[in-house]
């Protein structure tokens, strides 16, 4: 009997003691001195114009080549590029544990039946928030980092993917799991409403793929809703300045607010349309490209900082590891967007364990309310004669129809143009250099 | 005899749920409290063991506050108690927030006096000059840097608020270079970091020199901006300075540890660009503009000397 007392008593007392613990483990909160919680304290408010995005829909391709018969070509109508995007990273892969291969040729074009090339160089890391992986084996090929993926359905019937990067000449493998991605492919090979590409390969990288025939796409204008008013800032003020309350605002002589605490500044520019944010934060260690990617895209996801509308999204357009650096670019209908003032066309930030400088547009596109004719540009057959004859051409890593952003202050034209990617990033492609085209 | 199995099969659950639970338990606190950086103790360590003069750090916890300031204008007035004062001649330049003024009688100042006695003889010969400080010199072009207080604390290499006294070779004032600012507004005081996780914080961003370095100074609290503006209000920090190995001068936030490296010499080309910029704004005659801008290049060059050496 007494034996069975020590019982009750034992029995009771680790319930206790696991209610207690349970308690503890919820409500613990470790008592911060206010002075050494050096982390700023992040609300969750968010930019009423804004919204959340995942790393799926952040990083994406900015052309889709499908190759048969060494004819290469891709989807006329933009939105079946997004919507192949999507279904393939429905796929799991296997077999990236063989690690990056070095000192790999390009694939042929009898090697691949789609390509997609992304417009930086992606961290290898990532390859696990854009597919689904069998087995957490990222490990492998974390230091690597991709430009292009080949895409090949094998004798087999599987579909095999080769994630290339063009400047290193290194190669990552993979397998797809899925029964039916060889079908998926098929399927949109097969799609109708396709335009043809050229390939140039002239040049020293990996060939360019310019599309044929004239441009057809409109120069656009947009309503255009701005967020510059104290107000309209008051989610990223609170999400910045850890110290509010000690917060001053001064106008600026060139237009525009100063905001600042003695630390930290943020500047808004009305008529411009941008602000730029410095916390002037001690040099930080360099971390990886795609945890830099994945906090930033937290940061932006915590005050809601995707101000895009319906048919425009930010895209990855840029990584500095070095720098700490990263750039999301304004994308209108798969076509990227370039400023004349890029800071009206990007979200750029430089992470030191917070952010350390933070620039970006301030305003969201409302409707486009004027649909202009397509403008008189270059043909694509033009754009590749370009490139046979034009002196330096040989440093152009691609070639792009994109949107040059204009600033007309009630509203936001878009004028397409023809862009070129060198070794110092995104340009206009300087058109008076190809006088003796066109009609001129 | 059934209930007893059924107890002790209890015993047994709820035993491993509590090993469990304690485990989680110890790693939430852990994770959580803010000293979880296991790298933390051997930094320490090995600050202790490079850099000199830790000693000299105060230890007690300090409390001080944001300030909100503006930026006097300098008036006609002004000028004319200055004139009266002794005599000099003064322009106004920019909207009026930056004074130059040249001594018909150059000041003598011995090199030698105590900080103290360079105040007192600046102060009868300046406006307000007993909200000034001597904060040092600038070995290159001679020049007498002075930094305006707050609740008799200076701020920091501010363009906002300093007296910079231009020097000749016979250590005589010639003429001199002031701006001030006007408290407008000042929060209650908060607990700063201590001067130790100050020092910290610079030695663990490997801001401090590689060789050597040395507190050469009891470090001081003051106020400090990041962001210098002529105009409007500006918010000025509690923060923390360092003199390391004489002439390397660091400020630390009091708040959250952010920094700045400053030197005397750059400090003083900075007020004379400051002042060639303010010539644009100020009414000026094209003669007065000609002469101020050959004296402003002269100044500049004097403080390059150490430079090409």
């Amino acid at each position: 009997m007494r034996l069975e007392m020590i019982k009750t008593l034992g029995l009771s007392a680790l319930i206790a003691a696991s209610l207690l613990l349970t308690l503890g483990i919820w409500n613990y909160k470790p008592n911060y001195d206010e002075t050494e919680n050096v982390e700023s304290n992040y609300t969750d408010e968010p930019l009423q114009a804004g919204h959340e995005e995942s790393k799926k829909s952040i990083i994406e391709p900015s052309k889709v080549i499908f190759q048969a018969n060494g004819i290469f070509s891709s989807f006329e109508n933009r939105g079946d590029q997004e919507a192949f995007y999507q279904e393939i990273q429905e796929w799991s892969l296997t077999g990236l544990d063989q690690g990056i291969q070095t000192d790999q040729k390009l694939p042929d074009s009898d090697d691949y039946s789609v390509q997609l090339i992304y417009p930086l160089e992606v961290p290898a890391g990532a390859i696990r928030d854009l597919f689904t992986l069998e087995e957490n084996n990222i490990n492998q090929v974390q230091r690597g980092s991709f430009d292009r993926i080949f895409l090949n359905e094998n004798n087999s019937g599987t579909v095999e993917l080769v994630f290339y990067n063009t400047e290193a000449k290194m190669s990552i493998h993979a397998e797809v799991q899925n029964a039916g991605a060889a079908d998926v492919l098929d399927q949109y090979a097969d799609m109708d409403g396709k335009i043809n590409y050229i390939e140039y390969a002239e040049g020293a990288g990996a060939p360019i793929y310019i599309p044929q025939g004239e441009p057809e796409i409109n120069d656009l204008t947009f309503s255009v809703d701005t967020f510059t008013t104290i107000s309209d800032l008051d989610p990223l003020l609170n999400n910045l300045f850890t110290n509010r309350e000690v917060m001053t605002s001064n106008r600026l002589e060139s237009g525009g607010t100063s905001y600042s605490d003695g630390i930290r500044e943020l500047r808004a520019y009305e008529s411009e349309k941008y602000m730029e944010y410095v916390n002037p934060l001690p040099e930080n260690r360099t971390i990886e490209g795609s945890e830099l990617v994945n906090q930033t895209i937290n940061f932006l996801n915590a005050h809601r900082g995707w101000t895009n509308s319906a048919n425009d999204e930010y895209q990855l357009y840029n990584v500095n590891v070095q720098r700490n650096e990263v750039t999301y670019r304004l994308v209108y209908n798969e076509y990227p967007v370039f400023g004349q003032n890029d800071k009206q066309a990007t979200i750029q930030i430089t992470w030191r364990n917070q952010p350390y400088k933070y620039d970006r547009p301030l305003f969201k596109l409302g409707e486009a309310f004027d649909y202009g004719e397509p403008p008189d540009l270059p043909s694509g057959e033009e754009i590749a004669g370009y490139l046979e004859d034009a002196k330096g051409s040989g440093s152009i890593k691609d070639i792009a129809l994109g949107y040059k952003l204009v600033d007309e202050g009630i509203s936001i034209r878009l004028v397409p143009a023809w862009f070129k990617q060198d070794t110092t990033g995104w340009s206009e492609l300087d058109l008076s250099e190809m006088s003796g085209l066109g009609e001129e | 005899m059934q209930w007893g199995q059924i107890k002790t099969l209890f015993i047994i659950c709820f035993l491993i749920l509590d090993i469990f639970l304690l485990q989680q338990f110890l790693k939430t606190m852990d994770s959580r409290s803010p000293s979880g950086d296991i790298a933390e103790p051997k930094l320490e360590e090995y600050m202790k063991e490079n850099v000199k003069g830790l000693d000299k750090l105060p230890e007690e916890q300090v409390k001080d506050s944001f300030i909100t300031v503006k930026a006097r204008n300098f008036t006609a007035d002004d000028v004319k108690t200055l004139k009266a004062m002794s005599e000099q001649e003064v322009d106004l330049l920019g909207s009026g927030n930056l004074l130059y003024s040249e001594f018909k009688e150059p000041v003598p100042i011995d090199p030698d006096s105590t900080k103290a006695e360079k105040e007192l003889e600046l102060s009868e010969h300046i406006l307000s000059g007993g909200e000034y400080v001597y904060w040092g010199k600038d070995d290159a072009s001679g020049a007498l840097i002075f930094f305006q207080t707050n609740n008799s604390k200076p701020i920091y290499y501010s363009q906002s608020g300093f007296v910079v006294a231009f020097v000749n070779s016979d250590n005589e004032i010639t003429s001199y270079l002031q701006t001030a600012v006007d408290e407008v507004d000042r929060q209650e005081p908060k607990s700063m970091i201590t001067a130790y996780s100050a020092i910290s914080s610079l030695f663990k961003a490997n801001a401090l020199p590689m060789e050597d370095p040395e507190i050469t100074e009891t470090p001081t609290v003051g106020y400090y901006s990041f962001v210098d503006l002529d105009e409007g209000q500006q918010v000025f920090a509690p923060s923390w300075h360092f003199a390391i190995n004489d002439d390397l001068h660091y400020v630390v936030m009091g708040s959250e540890g952010q920094f700045s490296q400053h030197d005397n010499p750059t400090f003083v080309r900075n007020t004379i660009r400051k002042a060639q910029d303010g010539m644009r704004d100020a009414k000026l005659s094209d003669e007065e503009i000609e002469e101020l801008q050959n004296v402003y290049q002269r100044l500049l060059e004097s403080t390059r000397v150490s430079d090409e050496e």
